[in-house]
């Protein structure tokens, strides 16, 4: 499968909606969270009434790629019935997404329990979810990728390393990752007691099938960290960043943010420097993007070379 | 350890207060009475407590989050509760506790029918506040949770 080259990109999160102004940025590509704009489960329709002009005046100006929190990919109920099945695959078509990305936590339908359900790193999981994502994947009709997950405690009966179950699953799947590097910054704080290592995790996944990378923020509360996506990228992130784009060529790096007050340490911020960190972030990603592929090698600056 | 097995018991958990007790404040897992396999899973959570409580905690706030979001396809019921005084959080909360700490997931008309029906049920035992009181400066929640 083809994974095209797009470059430095924002999540439309409709937390964002309203005051962010995404249609005045030059974005390589706009990520399209499928749960926030799909039409209910229970009811008719595809894409939410609100939700289908902005997606359609979106789909004008910016490449779309295709992302989900709770499709359903990994749970127990049959594959036909989830919400990735029934409403992401044709959004997906519907938006030619170049590929859909969705996370590696259980949930069927069903969607508070999603981010404290990661998934059981054990053999068997290996096969039955390898099958699934696989037969996932064939509906899509274009890659389909797993988000490495931040969480607080492993599944239990687990029996190897997340890197090490996550490379076994690719290889069974056929599918794709979703590099998700402060994701991997969270669960290496919060779990380097039990021997979490960043480079054994970056050195056993496949990196060549990295086709998007997820950049976000977060804090410590109560002595955890947490993935909260309401700071700038921490310093650490932006150094794994250089290092997973020397070694691997995914499609886009994609920023994540959903608030519009970020936190700066013990400061709130208002808005309007809300968005001066946003586009302060974008603007590193694609500085650290064109100094490993170059400067002419993102979707806007091609076309401006051209 | 059968992988539907943990799930299975992890939503049994999520669902019912004296499991939460059990599992992030050091009860004995064979005190649940719900089999051996089970109980291994429930004794797993409960050997990290702050981390199952955390997890716990992030369940039950999606749950008020997804019930104020599912208001919004019942537009005239929302507002009436944003403009009623209630804390509008709590109530959400309260709904959460008496849904039985249920996930509808992306079923939001079912979600939205079982909250208005809780809403109905509140008014109708007069639990709101004064009608007198005044309205909340509140803004709804995101139109989707998530």
């Amino acid at each position: 499968m083809k994974v095209p080259r797009l470059g430095v990109g924002l999540q439309f999160n409709p937390e964002l909606l309203g005051w962010f102004p995404f249609f005045d940025q030059s974005l390589d590509a706009l990520e399209v969270l499928f749960d926030s704009v799909m039409a209910p489960l229970d009811g008719p329709g595809l894409m939410l009434p609100s939700m289908t002009d902005i997606v359609r005046e979106a789909a004008t100006r910016f490449p779309i790629t295709g992302h989900s929190n709770y499709g359903g990919d990994f749970g127990f109920d049959d594959l036909a019935s989830t919400a990735a099945v029934r409403r992401h695959v044709p959004l997906a078509k519907k938006l030619s997404v170049p590929w859909v990305s969705d996370h590696c936590f259980y949930s069927d339908a069903s969607w508070s329990d999603v981010w404290s359900s990661p998934l059981q790193f054990s053999h068997a999981e290996v096969e039955r979810l390898g099958a699934r994502a696989r037969a996932l994947q064939s509906l899509y009709g274009v890659p389909l990728a797993h988000e490495n997950a931040a969480y607080y405690r492993t599944c239990p009966g687990s029996e190897m390393p997340e890197e090490e179950f996550l490379a076994r699953l690719l290889e069974r799947s056929g599918t794709y990752l979703h590099l998700d590097l402060h994701n991997l910054y969270a669960n290496a704080l919060n779990h380097h007691g039990s021997g979490y290592l960043i480079a054994r995790f970056l050195d056993t996944i496949p990196l060549d099938r990295v086709i998007c990378v997820h950049m976000a923020g977060g804090r410590w509360i109560d002595g955890q960290y947490h993935d909260l996506h309401d700071t700038k990228v921490p310093e650490a992130v932006w150094d794994l960043l250089d290092d997973v784009l020397s070694r691997a060529r995914p499609g886009a790096v994609i920023f994540e943010y959903e608030t519009e007050a970020l936190r700066c340490g013990r400061e709130t911020l208002d808005t309007a420097r809300t968005i001066e960190v946003i586009l302060a972030d974008l603007d590193r990603g694609r500085t650290a993007w064109d100094r490993a592929y170059g400067p002419a090698s993102r979707q806007t600056t091609q076309k401006e070379a051209a | 350890m059968d992988a539907r097995l943990v799930w299975d018991t992890w939503r049994r958990v999520l669902n019912d207060d004296r499991l939460v007790e059990l599992v992030t404040h050091g009860g004995r897992a064979e005190a649940a009475g719900l089999g051996g396999a089970a109980t291994a899973v429930l004794a797993d959570y409960a050997q990290t407590p702050q981390q199952t409580d955390t997890n716990i905690g992030m369940y039950r706030r999606g749950l008020v989050r997804n019930a104020l979001g599912a208001l919004s396809h019942v537009p005239l019921s929302q507002r009436l509760l944003y403009t009623s005084g209630l804390d509008v959080e709590a109530v959400a909360a309260d709904f959460a506790r008496t849904h039985g700490y249920a996930d509808d997931g992306p079923n939001f008309w079912r979600l939205a029918e079982a909250f208005v029906a809780y809403l109905a049920a509140r008014h109708a035992a007069g639990l709101e506040c004064a009608p007198d009181a005044p309205a909340r400066d509140a803004e709804p929640a995101a139109t989707v949770p998530g």
